[in-house]
């Protein structure tokens, strides 16, 4: 039985460094870069990690069900590219259409025909992209103002990143905490084997987690393209394996059954305030990588594997 | 060391023009040599629009590192700014080729306050909003590539990449008597100067009855490129000649068409000393467009020009003249590696310190 808080809190995965780590970086940069701890910085902020934090939270899902999605970057493009290259009227269904599609096609091959995840995924971005280009071959048009409004906050003062984030986070916690798919997630991630002899349904669950991330790279895609106000085919490259790291910063396991939205959005921010941070502390653009990958390893290493339901 | 003076020449005349050009009136700032660096908009900056005192704080977003020219590029814009007594402090950011890091990049160097901006953007409709807010703080900002009229910037600074394109376009149809195949090997897919490069050099094929027999994106990536030169060797498929987008691949393509015991045939290259050598060595009919990594230094000259109170033309663009095989042994240079690039602006001691083979 799934149930309690002690169970609640370890399937959620976070655990001291998940915390520590945005903790630390907060007080540090704080001290270290004068300009770190101003308003517009942490407007920067909220900005940079909003598109990456709706992704990721779509990545949260199909992790949990012990799977990956390397598509969302091609998807997130793709969406960039059909905002600016169709009728404005028909760009948002068409992105969510296009969305649906990828998710089907993805949690059919996943869940129907046993491809591995990696596998099936890595195809699907390869074919998006190539998709992408046919469509709009290189970056340019005009955002429709409706849409560019999208990425605006009509309350002054506050960034519409942040409304952005809230949705994603409410929806996203609402399914996974208060919901009966939640819960049979957990179970499938943890063992599929173990949740189907106890007559939960597998298939269509897990075809709904890759729609489901398809569509929050659609939502990232619509952001990220309203807050740049024009389409790029490339916008998304980073995607894909960015959401598996801010996941994994946030204590999910790629195994499946272990992950929650808080660990999500601590890796988030993690991976956010690095990337500030290096920027304003003026980091060589040489080390800068190898830094981002050393604070992945730290990270990783440093989070115990737990196991649940086998 | 053969070859060392003509190069060291260059070197010295870069530096006599630099400090000649700090002593020159107002409206002829000289950020490289004639040759190099040509005036393309006789409009001009308003004088002491952006004058303050220095030393200055100059931030340039850049879309990634990840090939020789880039890092040498680099190398160049921080030796000038090291020893420009005018610049306080250089921050240089890479985007790793991600449209959206660079946008987060340019919000995150104005947050430290610059006092000029220089972008090189991977496509400039993706950071207009950025530089307008840049520009609405009132701080110069310097565009380094061809905005086309996308992005208005205070000065822009172009590497004449339909020129270079169209060099290597005009060779072929010259070479192939306007009529055969050619392989076209591009860079990076989405890059708005890589699009540049490519339609020069359709445009200097139009109407010729050469057709493009393949097309592949090499990344502008020397193993990549090798991989892809293979398989289209090995594939059969005809060949009269190589369009090149950029000199590592072509290096690539003449080793595979070496290997596999195939006649070369004619190829475009670009300034690139590895790119010199397999051209000596194999004696490949190639041209060479040069794209000078002292664009870098040139872009940073322009910052500190404006926020001395200086007037700077709006548009600059480099076209220099192609190397031919004629000129190869002018430029190739045994003593340094392949990573060099010419022409170069630092000093030979710099050279030998860095590029010594």
């Amino acid at each position: 039985m799934i149930g309690g808080s002690a169970s609640r809190s370890s399937r959620s995965g976070i655990g001291i460094i998940t915390v520590a780590l945005p903790l630390s970086m907060f007080v540090l940069l704080s001290f270290a870069a004068p300009s770190f701890f101003t308003g517009q910085n942490i407007g920067n902020i909220s900005n940079q990690i909003a598109a990456l934090l709706i992704t990721s939270l779509g990545q949260l899902i199909v992790a949990i069900s012990g799977g990956v999605d390397l598509s969302v970057g091609s998807t997130l493009s793709l969406t960039s590219a059909i905002i600016v290259s169709f009728d404005p009227s028909i760009v948002i269904p068409l992105a969510l259409f296009a969305g649906c599609c990828i998710g089907v096609v993805n949690g059919v091959g996943v869940a129907v025909f046993g491809v591995h995840p990696l596998v099936m995924t890595l195809a699907t971005a390869t074919f998006v992209q190539g998709l992408t280009f046919l469509v709009l071959p290189t970056p340019g048009g005009v955002v429709p103002p409706a849409i560019e409004r999208l990425a605006e906050s009509p309350i002054s003062g506050l960034p519409g990143s942040l409304l952005w984030c809230a949705a994603a986070i409410l929806f996203f916690w609402l399914l996974l905490s208060r919901s009966s798919f939640g819960l049979r997630l957990y179970a499938i991630g943890a063992n599929p084997r173990n949740a189907a002899l106890n007559g939960v349904k597998v298939v269509a669950p897990i075809i709904t987690c890759y729609v489901l991330c398809s569509l929050s790279a659609v939502a990232a895609g619509v952001f990220l393209t309203a807050r740049v106000s024009t389409g790029d085919p490339t916008v998304g490259a980073s995607f894909g394996l960015d959401s598996v790291t801010v996941i994994a910063l946030g204590g999910v396991q790629l195994s499946g059954g272990i992950g929650s939205v808080p660990g999500v959005i601590l890796g988030a921010i993690t991976l956010g305030l690095a990337t500030n941070g290096m920027n304003l502390l003026g980091v060589s653009p040489f080390l800068r990588m190898a830094a981002t990958g050393l604070l992945l390893l730290g990270a990783i290493s440093l989070q115990r594997r737990k196991t649940i339901g086998v | 060391m053969r070859h060392s003076l003509p190069v060291f020449g260059l070197a010295l005349a870069f530096a006599m023009a630099l400090s000649s050009g700090k002593s020159i009136a107002q409206d002829d700032v000289e950020l490289l040599p004639d040759n190099l660096l040509n005036i393309k908009s006789e409009a001009m900056t308003e004088p002491g629009k952006f004058k303050k005192d220095g030393p200055y704080r100059i931030g340039w977003s850049f879309p990634g590192v990840g090939n020789t020219w880039i890092v040498q590029m680099h190398q160049e814009t921080e030796y000038e700014a090291a020893n420009n007594p005018q610049v306080k402090e250089f921050i240089f950011s890479e985007a790793n080729w991600q449209p959206a890091k660079q946008v987060a990049d340019i919000e995150d160097i104005l947050t430290k306050g610059v006092d000029a901006l220089i972008v090189a953007p991977i496509a400039f409709p993706m950071v207009k909003k950025q530089i307008e807010a840049a520009m609405a703080t009132g701080i110069p900002v310097i565009t380094f590539g061809v905005s086309n009229g996308a992005v208005e910037s205070d000065v822009e600074i172009m590497g004449a990449g339909e020129y270079f394109g169209e060099v290597g376009g005009t060779f072929l149809k010259e070479k192939l008597g306007g009529k055969g195949t050619i392989w076209a090997i591009r860079g990076v897919a989405g890059v708005g100067e890589e699009q540049l490069r490519y339609d020069g050099f359709r445009r200097a094929i139009e109407g010729t009855e050469i057709k493009i027999g393949a097309e592949v994106f090499g990344d502008w990536n020397y193993a990549k490129a090798k991989g892809l030169c293979e398989n289209l060797v090995l594939s059969g498929q005809p060949v009269d000649g190589i369009w090149s987008s950029g000199a590592e691949m072509t290096r690539a393509c003449i080793e595979v068409f070496q290997s596999v015991g195939k006649p070369l045939v004619p190829m475009t290259g670009e300034g690139n000393n590895g790119f010199f050598k397999t051209w000596t060595e194999s004696g490949v009919e190639a041209v060479s467009p040069v794209f000078t990594p002292g664009l870098g230094p040139a872009v940073l000259r322009a910052a500190v020009a404006l926020l001395e109170g200086k007037s700077l033309h709006r548009t600059y663009f480099s076209a220099p003249e192609p190397l031919t095989n004629a000129d190869i042994d002018k430029y190739f240079r045994p003593d340094l590696n392949d990573a060099f690039w010419v022409p170069s602006t630092l000093p030979e001691e710099e050279l030998q310190r860095l590029f010594k083979r």
